[in-house]
Order: C-alpha cells, then sequence, then structure tokens
C-alpha cells in the first residue's frame, strides 16, 4: 500500500453535556469550528468534508456555514461508532492522492437530549429503521423485545464467558479506570464523580452481564477534526501523523444472533491489518483509545488486536496496567464510559492531544505512537495508528 | 399489536411478507421452518433476498428440528418496550438446531439459562399468534 501522507491538524470539541438547546447539527458545525481554529486555517481552507455517521450537517452545510468556495470531496461513513475512525482513513486517503487538502471529519450526538434515547423503555420498532439489517429488526428482534445495543452485545459477552471463562472482574478494572482518566478531564461529563469498587459492584445489572457502569454515557456534544495532506501546514509543528488506517466486518454483519462464531468482529479483522500497514506490534503503543460503548467490548478488543489471547484480557488489564503510568493507559480522556458519547470522535481527539503533548493532567509521558479503534453497528471495526 | 385475551403481543412488520411469510406461518402451526436455497441447498437463515453461496434467488421452506442448544442469550432486567415491562427478568436464548440458530424468548426462569443446556421449541399463544418463538429446557 502506498504510504499514507496525512496529519491530523486541529481538533474541536463542544461542551458535554446532560441537556442542551441546540441541535446536533450546530453542535456539530460548532465543533467544526473550532477545529479550524486549532489548526490555524480559515473555515474556508476546508475543501473536503467527511461526515461520520450522522447525516446532518450536510456537506451543504458546511459549505454554507464555513464559505467554502470550492469543496473537492465528500462522503458520508455509516458504521455507526466506528464511522469516526473509518471517516479519519478516508480523509487521509482523500489528501494522501491529492483528491482534497484539508479535510473536515466530524460527527456529534446528543444522545441525552432527543425524544427517545436508546436506554427507554419506550421503543417503538420504527426506531431502529435506520440500523442495517431492518427486516431482521423489525420481525425477528422487535417481537422477542430486542431494541438497545445493550441488549446486541450482551449476546457476544455472554458467549464469550462460556467459550473462554474469561474473568467478569475485567469489566470493573476497565470502568474504574478510565474514570480515573475522566477525574482528570476537565471536559469529561464525569470529570468531578469517582466510581469506587463498591460504587460499581452496588451497581443494578440492566442486562446481563452488563451492571449500570459497564454501558457508555447518553450525552450531549459533538466533535471534530482537520486531515490535513502532509505537505500543507506543515508550519504547524503540532500536526501528528496518521501512519495506518483500517476497516473490518464481521462475518453476517447486520446480525450478531446468527453470526457463524460471535466472537469474529470487524475489529479481528482490521486490528491485525492496520498494525502489520504501519509496521508496529501492539507493545509498541504508547496508549490506546479503544471504543468503549460497553466495558467488555474493550477487552474483547485487546484479545482481537494481539495484546493477549482471548479470554486473558481480564488478567491483561489488572495491576494497573490500563491506568496512567502503566504499560498501556486505555482511554485517558474517560472515553465514552466516563467522558462523552462522541461516537468514538473523542478518542480520535484525544489521541491527537496525547501525540501533542497537550493533555494536562492525564498526560501520557513521551507519548509517540497511540492507537485509536472504532466499534460500531453489529460490529464494524475502524483502526488508526497515529503517531507524532 | 394484536390483542388476544387483552394481551397485546408485539407482532413482526411483514409476518406475510415474501421474506419472513413462511417462517411465520409454520410457526402458527407448531412446526419451524428455514429457507433453503433451490440451487445450492444452503440453508439461509435470517432471510435474504440473495443466496450469499450461490446469489440464487429461488428459495423453499424446510423443516428443521424443534430442540437443540442454546448458542448463547440474554437476560434482561430492563425493558425497552412496553410489553415486556412487567415480564422482568426475561430471556432470549439462540437456538442451534442443526442447519440454522433460532432466537426465541426463553419460558422458565431466566437467570437459569446458560451456554449449552439443551431446549425444545413451546407453541405457546405469543407463538401461536405469530409474535415470536419461545424455548424450554429439556
Amino acid at each position: 500500500m502506498t504510504q499514507l501522507k496525512a496529519q491530523i491538524t486541529g481538533v474541536g470539541e463542544t461542551a458535554y453535556t446532560r441537556g442542551t438547546d441546540r441541535s446536533e447539527r450546530d453542535q456539530i458545525l460548532d465543533a467544526s469550528l473550532t477545529a479550524c481554529a486549532d489548526a490555524g486555517i480559515e473555515p474556508k481552507a476546508i475543501d473536503g468534508v467527511v461526515m461520520a455517521w450522522k447525516d446532518s450537517p450536510t456537506n451543504e452545510d458546511v459549505v454554507n456555514t464555513f464559505g467554502i468556495e470550492d469543496l473537492k470531496y465528500h462522503a458520508h461513513v455509516h458504521i455507526g461508532g466506528a464511522s469516526p475512525a473509518a471517516a479519519v482513513l478516508q480523509a487521509a486517503m482523500a489528501v494522501t492522492t491529492g483528491v482534497a487538502t484539508r479535510v473536515l471529519v466530524a460527527t456529534g450526538w446528543n444522545a441525552y437530549s432527543t425524544p427517545v434515547r436508546l436506554s427507554s423503555g419506550a421503543q417503538e420498532s420504527s426506531n431502529v429503521t435506520n440500523m442495517p439489517g431492518k427486516e431482521i429488526r423489525q420481525n425477528i428482534e422487535y417481537p422477542l423485545g430486542l431494541f438497545a445495543p445493550m441488549q446486541w452485545y450482551s449476546f457476544h459477552a455472554n458467549r464469550w464467558f462460556y467459550e473462554y471463562e474469561a474473568d467478569p472482574k475485567g469489566m470493573e478494572t476497565v470502568a474504574l479506570a478510565t474514570r480515573k482518566h475522566a477525574n482528570l478531564n476537565p471536559n469529561a461529563y464525569m470529570g468531578g464523580r469517582t466510581l469506587t469498587s463498591d460504587d460499581y459492584q452496588a451497581s443494578k445489572y440492566l442486562v446481563k452481564p452488563f451492571r449500570l457502569f459497564d454501558i457508555s454515557l447518553e450525552t450531549d456534544g459533538a466533535a471534530a477534526v482537520i486531515v490535513s495532506a502532509a505537505a500543507v501546514d506543515s508550519e504547524s509543528s503540532r500536526g501528528v501523523s496518521i501512519l495506518s488506517g483500517s476497516e473490518g466486518h464481521a462475518d453476517a454483519p447486520d446480525d450478531i444472533l446468527a453470526r457463524p462464531d460471535v466472537l469474529n468482529m470487524g475489529i479481528t479483522k482490521a486490528g491485525p491489518r492496520a498494525l502489520e500497514l504501519a509496521g508496529v506490534k501492539p507493545d509498541d503503543f504508547d496508549f490506546a483509545q479503544i471504543y468503549d460503548c460497553f466495558t467488555f467490548i474493550v477487552l474483547r478488543q485487546l484479545e482481537e488486536l494481539g495484546f493477549c489471547q482471548r479470554g486473558e484480557s481480564s488478567d491483561f488489564v489488572a495491576n494497573g496496567r490500563i491506568e496512567l503510568g502503566g504499560d498501556l493507559p486505555l482511554n485517558t480522556h474517560g472515553g465514552l464510559l466516563s467522558e462523552a458519547h462522541v461516537a468514538g470522535m473523542n478518542h480520535v481527539v484525544e489521541a491527537v492531544r496525547q501525540l501533542r503533548g497537550e493533555a494536562g493532567e492525564r498526560q501520557v509521558h513521551g507519548a509517540g505512537l497511540g492507537l485509536v479503534t472504532g466499534y460500531g453497528d453489529f460490529g464494524d471495526g475502524s483502526v488508526l495508528v497515529m503517531g507524532r | 399489536m394484536q390483542t388476544t385475551a387483552g394481551v397485546e403481543y408485539p407482532l413482526p412488520w411483514e409476518a406475510e411478507g415474501e421474506l419472513y411469510g413462511g417462517f411465520f406461518r409454520a410457526m402458527k402451526e407448531k412446526k419451524l421452518y428455514a429457507r433453503k436455497c433451490c440451487s445450492c441447498a444452503a440453508w439461509q437463515w435470517p432471510p435474504r433476498p440473495f443466496c450469499r453461496e450461490c446469489q440464487s434467488t429461488e428459495f423453499k421452506w424446510e423443516e428443521v428440528p424443534d430442540h437443540g442448544t442454546v448458542y448463547t442469550y440474554t437476560v434482561m432486567y430492563r425493558a425497552f418496550s412496553e410489553y415486556y415491562t412487567d415480564k422482568l427478568p426475561c430471556g432470549v436464548v439462540v437456538v442451534d438446531v442443526g442447519p440454522v440458530r433460532l432466537p426465541g424468548r426463553f419460558l422458565g426462569h431466566a437467570e437459569d439459562i446458560e451456554c449449552g443446556i439443551t431446549v425444545k421449541a413451546e407453541f405457546d399463544e405469543q407463538a401461536l399468534t405469530g409474535s415470536s418463538l419461545a424455548w424450554v429446557a429439556r
């Protein structure tokens, strides 16, 4: 493969809240303008747009907001929480080939300020029609009461516990470690709230094996990055390089229940691919921002990425390894579990901050190589390898 | 939703459609059917317009065993739709019957479900009404 010649030169986020009077469109445009300012460019210098997951704002909205005179490229990526990392890869390919020079990648989610939250007990089958495999959702899962990601993912988790006798303790480890990181992050929704082992153990099960604190937050907010050709804006010493990226899809990608091996997921295929393209090994990473819609899926991704064998991730994350100061600080911003659920766009932003050395109290000292994953819909995966 | 004896069961959207009609009609007659490709004989579940093995669009419905083992499952302590709010905790099992895996409600104590247990189809009122399949431990 041709080497990517792309950098992330700007990042932006809104405040992460529960409650907002701003539309998702306006939140995403706001985060996008912040990213332009961070990159030190006029908004109209953007000539490409990749919308990760959300359909609004449209590329037309971005043109009209930024005053773009010549939009050379646009795309939409629709693989749920795998969209942001996959969208950054598309942007990197666009600037590497010269199709565009500076590409905005953005998304956001008013997951809290929405008429029917994903955690709501008042779902209608019409809520799920924006997912792939709608006939399966409407004809099989809806009559069984299956609507929510925490339900779908539990089928994967329960098989994993059975097949590999995995230790559920690892889920608590991920919840507590990422909350500690959030406590060092002023923009984290849970920044001011500590979480103890007692809190975790006392929290109720919503769907076996997930307790409340195994499940990502419902928040409002947006995040964006600017992907630039490596040759431009090189006066900015703050650009971080995209060394490789990959995308992968599970077998029977729209159906967890009938998947031949439910433990095979998009990351199973995408993970090794991205590492090989970058010429790096799991041990080489200074930190990892792993998509964490649920604690258990962090553990599963570590296994499929090659950090450890299947069933061994609870041991891998023990003894502080994934905390700041450990071998592999993980989700140093707090992740979807404790910072905010921005579909993983915040994982890309945090990787940039770490590689720039701008992560403040939560800075990983000497961070030079970082891993970002995305995970979406029914097991789509995306991976970015990023370096200084 | 359909009212039977005062209970409103959530019904599939396309119970009479080409993709799912054969399955739901059979279920109401206490039989389990899955699709089989007329061209290459590959089983297909869930139903889709094209065979993934040979891309044929011709299928027939064939009976599959009414018993099998639980491949995986969920237990819900929170309901996400109104119908299940007074039925918690409730379980859904995914049952390997040989040719295909069929999900359904677990009748019995949800917390007793484990992967690998043997179950048999139970055609309860909700199944016979055309809502969804159910399974009981053997």
